[in-house]
């Protein structure tokens, strides 16, 4: 693998640093901050019922206002949303300082079979998608020509990795998140597991780990999240198929998966699309088929200070449905939608991951 | 599509000012960490290659042309720590002119 030179490099390890100090000394603080204020008991009772949008917009507003007199609380989300843009302050220099070689290298295509990538140039992007730069990458998903190895070679391995952002807690490991969460279908006979919003290979490439003769599809809106997983799935011998489509019609028959894996995707769609989506996988579950949702908590199921923090990401980390996901029932959807033995629960804490799964009766 | 990230109105810290300040600290940190990083890196290639050893470093006098590639650098770093404050968005054209 091609790597980044000292400058990207020490550069990108330093807002790794940050972030985990931020994320668990100041994050720590700001806790014992809040639990010492006067509110801080009624609020915690409060926060334990679920209520309407907009009384939680003002739940959480009160909990912001008390989160705010905590100068832990205040340095550490001017930490992560600093970081959050040096990802991409630091990382696209140091990957256009080497932008030949990494243009040779994805110029190579590894052997594998192109019929494995599907793009359908006609899709038009749905409104609520279009020109959102997720994460504050300039340009979103689709802006930058070489965003594949901006992450595997510097914000993946030398920020992201580290966790401390989001719903993510400091010191986790976001790869064996995954595979803990992909263990949870019950299922071990897998023909047929689909992922809507798939981005790259991350989650059906640890599913191959687990079903390695199952056909494995992944559908997203982003051609290029969909090339450069398509990328290293040939690379790796994955074999997984991918398809350009929207989550909400896909190209599936009916009654024709197994399973059906969600991973950190409803908290970037407003929550109507999401109960569309999981009408749409429940319509191509077979009988007995499993769908699994990992996404961030709601903020029923957190502490007020986590909730105030989650719903930070809405207006300072371009996520603009991140608080309307945390307020909407992901179970509630589930069984509208159809499915039976629905359940929630997380499996670290402060909440993430957050499975929500359900069957097809 | 926008390729231009804006910062958000609401201060983190409690007030603009403020903000701004700490990310001339912030960037300072960062520049500074990267600089300790190479220099640890240069001083072990180079004693590991027996080339040169740390008194050698610390009683050289830069003249010539590596006395103006430190002007240029100095003055870049000036520009990029000290103007952090002044900087409200950033694209792919201003990032490409750092390479």
């Amino acid at each position: 693998m091609i790597s980044i030179e000292q400058r990207g490099r020490a550069g990108l390890q330093f807002l790794g640093s940050l972030q985990q100090w931020s994320g668990s000394e100041l994050r720590d603080q700001a806790d014992a901050d809040f639990a010492a204020q006067p509110e801080a008991a009624s609020l915690t009772q409060e926060f334990t019922s679920d209520v309407r949008p907009h009384v939680w917009q003002e739940r959480i507003r009160r909990a912001r206002d008390v989160a705010e007199r905590s100068k832990a609380y205040r340095f550490n989300r001017f930490f992560q949303r600093w970081v959050a843009e040096q990802n991409f302050i630091r990382a696209i220099p140091a990957v256009e300082r080497r932008r030949a070689t990494w243009e040779d290298l994805l110029a190579g295509k590894p052997a594998g079979d192109p019929s494995r990538l599907v793009l359908d140039p006609t899709l038009k992007m749905p409104d609520w998608y279009d020109g959102i730069e997720w994460h504050l990458e300039p340009g979103g998903w689709d802006g930058y020509d070489l965003a594949m190895p901006m992450f595997a070679a510097g914000i993946g391995p030398y920020v992201f990795s580290l966790g401390g952002y989001a719903a993510v807690d400091v010191h986790c490991d976001i790869k064996a998140q995954r595979h803990n969460v992909i263990q949870l279908f019950r299922n071990k006979a897998m023909r047929r597991l689909y992922e809507p919003g798939c981005g790259g290979a991350n989650t059906l490439g640890v599913a191959r780990q687990y079903y390695p003769d199952a056909n494995l599809v992944g559908g997203d809106l982003s051609p290029a999240l969909l090339r450069n997983g398509h990328f290293l799935s040939e690379l790796m011998g994955w074999k997984i198929t991918f398809r350009q489509e929207d989550a909400s019609a896909v190209a599936e028959a009916d009654a024709s998966v197994d399973g059906v894996i969600s991973y950190a995707l409803h908290h970037e769609m407003p929550p109507v699309i999401s109960q569309k989506v999981i009408a749409e996988m429940f319509r191509i579950l077979r009988a007995g088929g499993e769908m699994i949702i990992n996404d961030p908590p709601p903020f029923r199921a957190v502490p007020p200070l986590q909730a105030v923090i989650l719903d930070w990401d809405t207006d300072n980390r371009a996520e603009p449905y991140f608080s309307a996901a945390a307020m909407a029932s992901l179970p509630e959807m589930m069984r509208t939608a159809g499915f039976v033995d629905v359940e929630e629960f997380a499996l670290e804490k402060r909440g993430y991951p957050w499975v929500t799964r359900g069957r097809k009766p | 599509m926008a390729r231009t990230v804006q910062r958000p109105e609401r201060p983190q810290l409690e007030s603009r000012q403020l903000d701004d300040l700490m990310r001339v600290n912030a960037e300072l940190l960062g520049e500074l960490w990267v600089l300790r990083d190479r220099v640890t890196v240069l001083e072990h290639l180079l004693a590991e290659k027996g080339v040169v050893n740390r008194k050698a470093i610390d009683d050289y006098q830069p003249t010539g042309a590596l006395a103006d590639e430190l002007q240029r650098e100095r003055d870049a770093l000036v520009r990029r720590v000290m103007g952090a404050p002044h900087a409200t968005h950033y694209d792919f054209e201003t990032l490409k002119k750092q390479t």
